[in-house]
């Protein structure tokens, strides 16, 4: 019969194994619906923490080689410290404390990715335990197949996610499991030894079959859905957004190129994107786009980077020369775990300090690529600058005209932009003069007429719709790239020259913890939420100028006017924003930007609903903890009673101990029925277990319950066979 | 039964004194001894034959009491049981020539075969410890032990007990066949003499007098008792139950549990002695629906769903609410 045994192990294993495989299928869609990078790291995790479990060592080495295996895949992935160092225990312990406080303060955006990602392996480590529970212990695996195809339905329906390959994959795996685990039902109870040969009986047509089947299924006709689409309905239903419809994504805040397609809500991502030592603080410029689509921005041309040398002037020409700047220097110290193949740079950039990493330049378009940043991840590069400084008057003066190619490439409008755009464009602007005055007269508009600043709740704009239309119209709800694309727009459907500009804020004050910053520099950290868009519009004998139409932001360039007694900034140009967090920040006219930027930043983060992907893994780990626990509860509880009961001496220990026993009897299928006596009882147990212990340990509490004895020099006598019993039926 | 098999010393002497006479029937022997020591009487139901009359005589033998017996016709009259004066011309005065139930341990053989006038006056004397005979009060014997038979077989010219008279017999024991290797030894073993005088006495009287007074000493916890109470009130509730356990139905349970304890050499009673007595004690005291009695429901039947059905005391839950 052992050889039996053996054989059934092997087919649980085998049931085990597809348990695996569907486990991954879990993991899959991470990368897509989550900003989890690694996952092939994690799917290896999972799969030696599946063996570890598989291969039945005592718990504590378990344990203790997952542990291991945990610290080592947060190294890999992370590569904060060497993990064999000392300070890799001194930051673990920081990590571990700073995080749980943010935890139980439920600030779980503001969680630290190490932590998330221990959090994550540990979901992991708890998942190989369960499964590990459901299919080789408990023989239950329907459960699990169940709620893996409701993962992928839920996910495909409700996320980007395409489920239809993994569905296919799923149902062969699953059936093929369900298939096995019915068949070694079946060889449980036969009679007959030979497993090879009755096995591949079984699962070749089983797996014929399945293949068969799920090609048929997959190459037949299918009905279209006969249920209509349950995201708009539940959005609905719940009054979420009634313009809300098409395909929502939750996008991510961070630098990207693709500007094609804009809108729809994103999520804050407050991870470094890297950090900056300047002597002027001021908006970080990356890229601008000069074609709109109607939907997004593109650009004319093909970006045409031109090589450059370290040190020479880049030609960037934002501005022309008689205008008033003053020299400055900034340092960048990338972000080893985030290269962004483009460097930032302030505004009046002159060149580059970037040994050793190559770099090439679209002086047009103001891209600053680089070649080979990934083999010098942290290599800081040095920028020196001249910071410009507007002359109000001098561009209130500017008489705006400029050669018909600029002006033809930066007053392009969709032929399909709505005409009421084009008539907003021209209420709004219609009383004004100057170039400058109609800029600032839109740049103004945002900020009243119910416009809010908002990163959740943003409506994608549907297929027939104009993105910028619906917010100005419709919506009136967004994000930076809202209201930048907004004002380019009206902008040019007043016929004057602007472009969409991408970049940085100048982010928090804050320092790298890992490199000093020259003392004379303000040092900054900028994350991938300071990511922004904004305005600059062209005035022939200045340059290009930005402008801050985003609610909450203001813009960082100086402005001057000849008329000193009343410095005519933007702060005190831009009234206070009408939403109730803003109007509370303290906002006086000299404040350094890098404050407010700090308000804003915080604002956004108290008005942003945390994504469910910050709640979910901690409230998962938690419940399967808990699961886990309680399905191992005889276990551990075994473990505690025997330790507590065998020092215990008082009246009620014998009472106690026996009570416990009589659970754990029950719990391993011994149940007493209400009639029964204890001494039958007991003898139904000794009989299954082969000695007197129940027989004789009952003997004993007979004589407390009915004769009313004293218990504990009975205890003294009782607790080692009370032991040995309880350890008997534990095992 | 065989389950406990510690005895008492002084009633492991007697189980091998009645041994030697009768072999097997350490059931009715056990239950026989448990009615005597509780000082109670025993209804013995079976057909002839199967050693009624010598698990009697054995018995009272062994303890050294005088045996009587009454076998009931239908002629017979109370004062056949009882005892009667007749004038003696000699003293010129009435003397009392005292009837078989004035003895210590009186076999009523065919109890059910009798007129209830006949009966009554057994039982009568069963419950009240006395007679009445011409006026004069005389108390019995003691120790005094009946065992009544009666013949479930054949029922032609009989007088049933009422059931107010079987409440009067603490125990009604069947005796049953003996197996086949019980029966091959019998055979065996029989030979000429009668095997009642291999049967010698093993204590006195006053000693098992003392035995009947040590048995009410058994320690009973109201665990146990509240688990007899909870037994009767079910038994009550039953829905196919005519006439549940009487108070004296209780009070029955209780005292045989606890000589039923003591012949298992316990101080104390537990659920088991309860639960093993129950259906001798209980049995003849209820009085089934005919519904249920068609249904195939026999008090056997009904006594064991009650002890399924009742919890058993297993915790100390009792001495808290104290």
């Amino acid at each position: 019969m052992p050889k039996k045994d053996q054989q059934l192990q092997v087919l649980r294993y085998l049931v085990y194994l597809c348990g695996f495989l569907l486990f991954w299928e879990w993991l899959r869609p991470l990368e897509e619906i989550s900003d989890t990078g690694s996952l092939p790291m994690f799917v290896l995790f999972t799969a030696v923490c599946f063996l570890l479990s598989a291969l039945k060592l005592r718990w504590w080495l378990s344990f203790l080689l997952k542990l291991v295996l945990t610290a080592v895949v947060l190294q890999v992935i992370l590569a904060e410290e060497n993990l064999l160092s000392g300070s890799w225990v001194a930051l673990f312990q920081d990590e571990i404390q700073t995080n749980l406080q943010l935890l139980f303060t439920g600030e779980l955006a503001l969680l630290t990715p190490f932590f998330r990602t221990l959090l994550f392996l540990i979901l992991l480590w708890l998942m190989s335990n369960l499964l590990y529970y459901w299919f080789i212990i408990a023989n239950r695996i329907f459960f699990f197949i169940i709620m893996t195809f409701v993962y992928i339905g839920v996910l495909d329906t409700f996320t980007p996610y395409d489920g239809s390959g993994p569905i296919v994959r799923i149902f062969v795996l699953s059936f093929f499991a369900m298939g096995i685990a019915a068949f070694t039902r079946i060889y449980q109870t036969g009679e007959k030894q030979q497993l090879p040969k009755r096995l591949l009986l079984w699962s070749g047509p089983l797996l014929a079959l399945l293949v068969l089947s799920a090609a048929v299924g997959y190459a037949a006709p299918k009905l279209p859905p006969q249920w209509a689409d349950p995201v708009p309905f539940i959005q609905k239903m719940s009054g979420t957004d009634k313009e809300e419809a098409g395909s929502g994504g939750v996008r991510k805040v961070g630098f990207g190129e693709d500007d094609s397609q804009l809108g729809g809500p994103f999520v804050q991502d407050n991870s470094v994107a890297f950090w900056a030592a300047t002597e002027a603080a001021g908006y970080w410029r990356a890229d601008s786009k000069d074609v709109y689509t109607g939907k997004g921005w593109e650009r004319s041309r093909q970006v045409q980077p031109q090589s450059f040398q370290s040190g020479e002037s880049l030609n960037l020409d934002l501005y022309q020369e008689d205008v008033v700047k003053e020299p400055r220097e900034a340092i960048v110290y990338p972000n080893v775990n985030e290269v962004l193949d483009r460097l930032l740079y302030p505004y009046g950039t002159q060149t580059f300090f970037s040994d050793p990493v190559s770099v090439a330049v679209d002086s047009d378009f103001g891209v600053v690529e680089t070649f080979n940043r990934s083999q010098y991840p942290s290599e800081p590069y040095t920028i020196a600058f001249d910071e410009p400084q507007y002359n109000i008057e001098d561009l209130r003066r500017d008489p705006g005209i400029e050669d018909q190619n600029t002006h033809n490439r930066y007053t392009q409008l969709p032929e399909t932009l709505p005409n009421r755009v084009r008539v907003l464009a021209s209420e709004i602007t219609g009383s004004e003069a100057t170039r400058y005055d109609k800029a600032k007269a839109v740049e103004q508009y945002f900020n009243q007429n119910g416009f809010q600043y908002r990163t959740q709740d943003v409506p994608v704009p549907e297929e027939d719709q104009d993105y910028v239309d619906q917010f100005l119209f419709d919506s009136k709800i967004g994000y930076c790239d809202n209201f930048s694309s907004a004002m380019v727009v009206l902008l040019r459907a007043a016929d004057i020259p602007a472009r969409w500009v991408k970049g940085f804020t100048e982010g928090q004050p804050g320092s790298n913890p890992n490199v000093s910053a020259p003392a004379d520099m303000d040092s900054y950290v900028v994350t991938n939420a300071n990511a922004h868009s904004w305005v600059e519009v062209y005035f022939p004998e200045t340059g290009w100028v930005p402008f801050e139409p985003t609610q909450g932001f203001s813009n960082p360039a100086e402005f001057t006017s000849e008329d000193d007694a009343a410095p005519e900034t933007p702060e005190a140009d831009t009234p206070e924003p009408d939403q109730e967090e803003e109007a509370a920040a303290p906002q006086q006219e000299e404040q350094p930007q890098a404050e407010e930027a700090e308000n804003e930043t915080a604002q956004t983060e108290t008005s942003t609903a945390i994504s469910p992907i910050y709640w979910i893994i901690p409230i998962a780990v938690l419940l399967i903890a808990v699961f886990l626990l309680y399905l191992t509860r005889y276990k551990w509880l075994t473990a505690y009673y025997v330790h507590k009961y065998g020092k215990e001496r008082s009246e009620e220990t014998y009472e106690k101990a026996y009570d416990y026993l009589l659970r754990l009897l029950a719990h391993k299928g011994y149940k007493r029925q209400s009639g029964e006596t204890l001494r039958e009882y007991a003898q139904t147990i000794d009989k299954a277990y082969g000695n007197s212990r129940m027989t004789e340990l009952t003997a004993a509490y007979e004589r407390i319950l009915y004769r009313n004895e004293k218990s504990e020099p009975l205890w003294e006598n009782a607790v080692e066979l009370w032991e040995n019993l309880i350890k008997q039926a534990a095992s | 039964m065989t389950k406990l098999s510690t005895y008492h010393p002084a009633v492991t002497r007697i189980i091998e004194n009645i041994n030697k006479v009768i072999i097997g029937k350490q059931e009715p022997i056990i239950l026989s001894l448990t009615a005597l020591l509780a000082g109670g009487h025993v209804l013995l139901e079976d057909v002839p034959g199967v050693g009624k009359t010598m698990l009697v005589r054995s018995l009272a033998r062994s303890v050294d009491c005088d045996f009587k017996r009454i076998q009931f016709t239908p002629d017979l009259l109370p004062s056949d049981v009882t005892g009667v004066s007749i004038y003696n011309p000699k003293t010129l005065e009435f003397e009392f020539r005292p009837g078989p139930i004035l003895g210590n341990i009186v076999l009523a053989d065919e109890i059910n075969r009798t007129s209830p006038k006949t009966q009554s006056s057994l039982l009568e004397a069963m419950e009240e410890k006395n007679i009445t005979v011409e006026g004069n009060a005389l108390p019995l014997a003691d120790p005094f032990f009946v065992m009544a038979t009666q013949n479930p077989v054949d029922y032609e010219g009989t007088y049933p007990l009422p059931e107010a008279q079987l409440d009067r017999f603490l125990l009604k024991i069947q005796m049953g066949y003996p197996n086949a290797a019980e029966e091959l030894r019998m055979l065996s073993s029989v030979d000429e003499n009668h095997p009642i005088t291999r049967v010698e006495p093993v204590m006195t009287k006053d000693e098992l007098v003392q035995m009947q007074r040590d048995v009410t000493n058994v320690y009973m916890d109201r665990q146990i008792q509240q688990y007899i109470v909870n037994l009767a009130q079910a038994s009550r509730k039953h829905p196919d139950v005519y006439l549940g356990l009487s108070p004296r139905g209780s009070i029955a349970l209780a005292r045989a549990a606890k000589a039923y304890a003591y012949i298992h050499y316990r101080d104390y009673v537990i659920p088991d002695d309860v639960q093993t007595l129950a259906p001798y004690v209980i049995g003849h005291r209820v009085l089934l629906r005919s519904e249920a009695r068609y249904d195939g429901l026999t008090p056997e039947k009904l006594i064991q769903r009650l002890l399924e059905a009742v919890e058993v005391p297993v915790e100390k839950e009792s001495v808290h609410e104290r």
